[in-house]
């Protein structure tokens, strides 16, 4: 039975965040709209966007090949992936042995690379451009995840997912232990800069000199454009999800039976769309780091991981 | 270099079968038990130096990124896949098996030889442009990863923390294979590159995956392997390789705890770093367009190269997907190196269980589940494409699903093969980052128009980032040297009274120590 | 952290200053409206306007008219767009960068003439750097009368298309 609903956990969780995410998305800039004394679009409007893009045609920029019209496949892919495989509804996901967190963020990765590996195909100075940023600020972003997920799983004695998570369920009291609170700082930074929010990279900008993902996907049209905005916004509610689910899971349905996976819906959403929201309060404050600044911001999450992973040991 | 590295080596053995009663593993295995500390130590020391310049550590790499330029493709492939393994396979043989373990510090210093070739390789591999020393290096990060995972072996073993032991090995041991695999593909898709451009030089290719499909094909899959992410084989190892750290860290001691998280880091940064390398290498060097007239020209090589890129690529996909298979080998390996490692760290075909700790990886099923996934994206794509057509809800114009269109160049003139992004223009940003570390030199020569200062005939710019350590190290070593050099030849003089005079001032001079001491 | 705060007293004190929506679509729509079903993705193009109209047209996004509430939306690359916002008479420079322009929108697209000068070359007309009328290059669908014309006449247009 618990393998029953596990799977179906599973399942439910790439419904929910596929379909959730273009709404999450909605949401956040209903808030930014809001703060700036504006009315705004309804929260519904990416999945109108997307829906009229998949209704346009696609267009193959002269030059570029497979890879260009590979990733945004392979982008929508890796994230869906994530989200079978990683707790979001359910810990008894029967996908739970295949990946761990370290394979997750490897995976997120691979998504990004597909993506400026795309960007570098286009052969125009902007797609270039941005691959460059993006895989400097990949480099650097991925020492401070790896080691936040060490403290992590420091206590746990595992980096299995499913792990830490139950684990957190059993122990509530670790989750404000300095450990935890370290990791979470420094997971939010390295978060905001791998999904390209402020202050690390504006996800409105319009000018491409300023642009990292944005410059990217330039040359992206039509139903290609949809499948990369909403993979964008699959990473943004995935991403979002993890940090919420490695410090606060409750909620997340353990065993079998369906009240528990519809309560856990429930409360996932909350817990995304609390998450987003203060993202997109935080934003209004912000203006966008010059390039060459953000490394200094990294460097100071990077800090902090290791702070907390010093203090799982001495702390222990 | 490999010249000091062989007096090395040949000065540590020397020592150690001075020792023994003879020359055979068994004698020299009991003999390393017996020895004195210090004798111990000293013989590893010298080891470690001689091994860890044929394995390209730093500083002793100065030779690899020099070699594989010039070497044929084949010989590079040949280098990097055997030659630097034998340097690991000289460390972890003398250091586990004959002298049987040793103080943590051996592996500590081993470790952060590792930790430092590892970082330090990529970042000279990231910034490079020329392919082959760009691989070069990147034999040096590879390396060094595989040190750290002997070294923190060694560290939990002296612990007496063997499974974990075990697992490192196991881990540096994999990365070991893998690392020939994809490098022996790589550097044998280069010289195909080679072949058909006569280039090395990133920032005149582009454009080969119309030209060289097999080609660009093949050194994608390796790509993806160097850059260690999922559906690459070294993937597997360097995720075995942070789970050993990641467990290191209650194993006992302040040590520990401040190397393991620094470890971690190391293999991060790395990690990331390989990956910005091989975007580099990959998307400039074969995606988008032709950057000189020699890509522009260039054509499929010929069928035997195919083949060779083949095998080394099929040999990097089966790593990748079922690494199980060669466990048991590898538990055999480690358990003669230490019989306390011989019990297999890694268990299960399909899902890969760490033993002894809660973890597992299912390298097959990820890469099934995302080919399947890619697959669906796909087809429903075209699903939803067909769906809009027949709903006949774009009345007023039929229109092809896709349409070929220039590129997007802003309306202004096309984009010609300049304005695109080189590899040097790529790793701009990141130089920048590590300025401090990588020192680059660059000088800006502005020539003016005659009549006025402030029109610009010519701009020259150049940039070169050095090989610091070469540069610090082996610059006032080889002049060290030829000062030694100029000194002998004054003394040489070509006169035989001068020689006879130098024997007999020799031998006087033995003779009065002879009598002095005895 | 102060000057967060004030930011903060500032947005409370403003609130909300986007205008109530006129409350019908307005009429006059083109044929063909509901392709693009509520969202359209603009991209502006000055042919070589006098700038006035750019004025307009950023007030039109601004807070008080908020064009983005009725699913328009100003975008970076003509690819993402739907909708080319063009200003001013093409002059002969921009003529071939707006063809081109327009080549790279994929397709249904729409072209708004925005201002007088788009509609028929306005004061310009006749004046030896000026190709002619926006519709002389691209074709257009929607014109947007006034020099400059006021922001809720361009909003008014953009509703026209998004059909909301
Ligand atoms: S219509 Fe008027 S405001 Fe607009 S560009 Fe022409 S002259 Fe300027």
């Amino acid at each position: 039975m618990t393998g029953v609903t596990g799977a179906l956990g599973a399942v439910l969780q790439v419904a929910v965040i596929a379909v959730g995410s273009p709404y999450l998305v909605g949401a956040m800039r209903q808030v930014r709209a809001r703060l700036e004394g504006r009315a705004g679009p309804d929260v519904a409007q990416p999945w109108r966007d997307l829906r009229k893009l998949l209704r346009k045609e696609s267009l193959t920029p002269h030059g570029t090949s497979e890879v260009f019209r590979l990733t945004p496949a392979v982008l929508v892919a890796s994230t869906v992936l994530v989200a079978a495989v990683a707790p979001f509804l359910t810990t008894a996901s029967p996908l739970d042995p295949v990946a761990d967190l370290f394979a997750v963020v490897a995976l997120l990765t691979l998504g990004t690379v597909a993506l400026a590996l795309a960007g570098i195909d286009t052969g125009t100075a902007f797609g270039g451009m941005g691959a460059s940023r993006e895989m400097t600020i990949t480099a650097l972003v991925e020492p401070t995840l790896l080691v936040a997920i060490f403290a992590l799983s420091v206590p746990v004695g595992s980096t299995n997912l499913g792990a830490i998570v139950n684990s957190t369920l059993h122990d509530p009291a670790r989750v404000v232990s300095p450990v935890s609170l370290l990791a979470a700082v420094a997971l939010a930074v390295a978060i905001i800069a791998e999904t390209g929010r402020l202050p690390v990279d504006n996800p409105s900008t319009h000018l491409e000199l300023t642009m990292v993902h944005e410059a990217m996907v330039l040359e992206y049209a039509g139903p290609d454009l949809a499948l990369v905005e909403w993979a964008s916004a699959m990473r943004l509610t995935v991403f979002l999800g993890l940090l919420a689910n490695l410090f606060a899971p409750w909620g997340i349905a353990t065993g079998s039976g369906l009240a528990g996976l519809v309560l856990a819906v429930i409360v996932f959403a909350v817990k995304v769309g609390l998450l987003g929201l203060l993202l997109a309060v935080g934003e209004v404050f912000l203006a966008k780091l010059r390039l060459f600044r953000v490394p200094e911001l990294l460097a100071g999450s990077f800090l902090l991981a290791l702070l907390a992973v010093a203090a799982s040991f001495f702390l222990a | 270099m490999t010249h000091f590295g062989v007096v090395a080596i040949v000065i540590g053995l020397m020592l150690f079968i001075a020792h023994a009663s003879s020359d055979t593993f068994a004698s020299l295995r009991q003999a390393g038990a017996e020895l004195s500390p210090a004798v111990r130590s000293t013989i590893f020391l010298a080891v470690l130096v001689g091994f860890a310049s044929k394995a390209g550590a730093v500083p002793l790499h100065a030779w690899l990124p020099r070699a594989h330029p010039e070497a044929p493709s084949q010989v590079s492939a040949l280098m990097s896949a055997a030659m630097v393994n034998l340097g690991v396979y000289g460390i972890v043989r003398v250091g586990f098996d004959l002298l049987g373990g040793g103080p943590r510090w051996w592996w500590l210093l081993v470790l952060v030889v590792g930790a430092v070739s590892a970082v330090y390789g990529i970042l000279q591999a990231a910034m490079t442009s020329d392919l082959k020393r760009l691989l070069g290096y990147s034999t040096t990060e590879n390396l060094g990863l595989v040190l750290i995972g002997v070294g923190a072996a060694g560290v939990f073993a002296s612990a007496g923390a063997h499974v974990l032991a075990g697992l490192a090995l196991t881990a540096a041991l994999l990365h070991v294979i893998n690392h020939a695999a994809f490098k022996t593909l790589l550097f044998l898709s280069a010289g195909s590159v080679l072949h058909a451009t006569g280039l090395r030089d990133l920032d005149g290719l582009g454009g080969l995956r119309a030209r060289m499909p097999v080609t660009t094909g093949l050194f994608a899959v390796g790509a993806l392997a160097a850059s260690a992410l999922p559906l690459g084989n070294a993937f597997v190892s360097e995720w075995l390789l942070l789970q050993s750290l990641v467990h290191g860290l209650p194993v006992s001691g302040v040590a520990t705890a401040i190397t393991m998280p620094a470890a971690v880091a190391v293999v991060a940064l790395t990690a990331g770093l390989a990956v910005a390398t091989f975007v580099k290498a990959f998307g400039i060097g074969f995606l988008a367009r032709p950057r000189s007239s020699a890509a522009e020209r260039a054509t499929e090589s010929p069928v035997s190269m195919r083949v060779g890129m083949g095998l080394a690529a099929l040999a990097c996909v089966a790593l990748a997907v079922v690494p199980a298979m060669v466990m048991p080998g590898l538990a055999r390996a480690a358990g003669a190196a230490d019989s306390m490692l011989g019990e297999p760290a890694v268990r299960g075909a399909v899902t890969l269980r760490l033993a002894g700790f809660a973890g597992s990886l299912s390298p097959l099923l990820v890469t099934a589940a995302l080919l399947v996934g890619v697959a669906a994206v796909v087809a429903g794509l075209r699903l939803a494409t067909v769906r809009r057509t027949r709903h006949g809800r774009l009345t007023h114009r039929a229109r092809p699903t896709r349409r070929d269109a220039r590129l997007w160049d802003c309306g202004a003139g096309p984009l010609t093969a300049r304005m695109e992004y080189t590899a040097t223009s790529f790793a701009e940003p990141l130089q920048r980052v590590f300025d401090d570390v990588l020192e680059p030199e660059q000088d800006v020569d502005v020539t003016h128009l005659q009549e006025s200062r402030y029109l610009v005939d010519s701009i020259e710019y150049r940039r070169r980032v050095p090989d610091r350590i070469e540069r610090r190290l082996y610059q006032p070593l080889l002049a060290f040297a030829r000062a030694w050099g100029q000194a002998g030849r004054q003394l040489a003089t070509g006169s035989v009274h001068r020689y006879l005079g130098y024997g007999f001032y020799a031998v006087a001079g033995l003779l009065v120590v002879l009598a002095v001491t005895r | 952290m102060g000057v967060a705060r004030g930011l903060l007293r500032r947005i409370r004190a403003t609130g909300r200053i986007a205008e109530p929506a006129p409350a019908a679509a307005p009429e006059g729509l083109p044929e063909g409206v509901g392709d693009l079903a509520g969202s359209v993705q603009v991209r502006h193009v000055d042919a070589g306007s006098c700038n006035g109209c750019e004025i307009e047209i950023g007030q039109a996004f601004g807070p008080v008219y908020d064009a983005e509430r009725y699913g328009a939306r100003l975008v970076a690359s003509p690819r993402h767009a739907d909708a080319l916002l063009v200003t001013g008479p093409v002059t002969r420079n921009m003529a071939e960068p707006l063809r081109r322009t327009y080549e790279a929108v994929p397709g249904p697209k729409r072209v708004v003439a925005v201002g007088d000068c788009a509609r028929n070359c306005g004061v310009f007309a006749g004046a030896y750097g000026v190709v002619g009328a926006v519709g002389d290059v691209v074709p257009v669908d929607v014109e947007v009368p006034g020099c400059p014309p006021p922001p809720d006449a361009i909003v008014a247009a953009l509703r026209g298309l998004t059909g909301r």
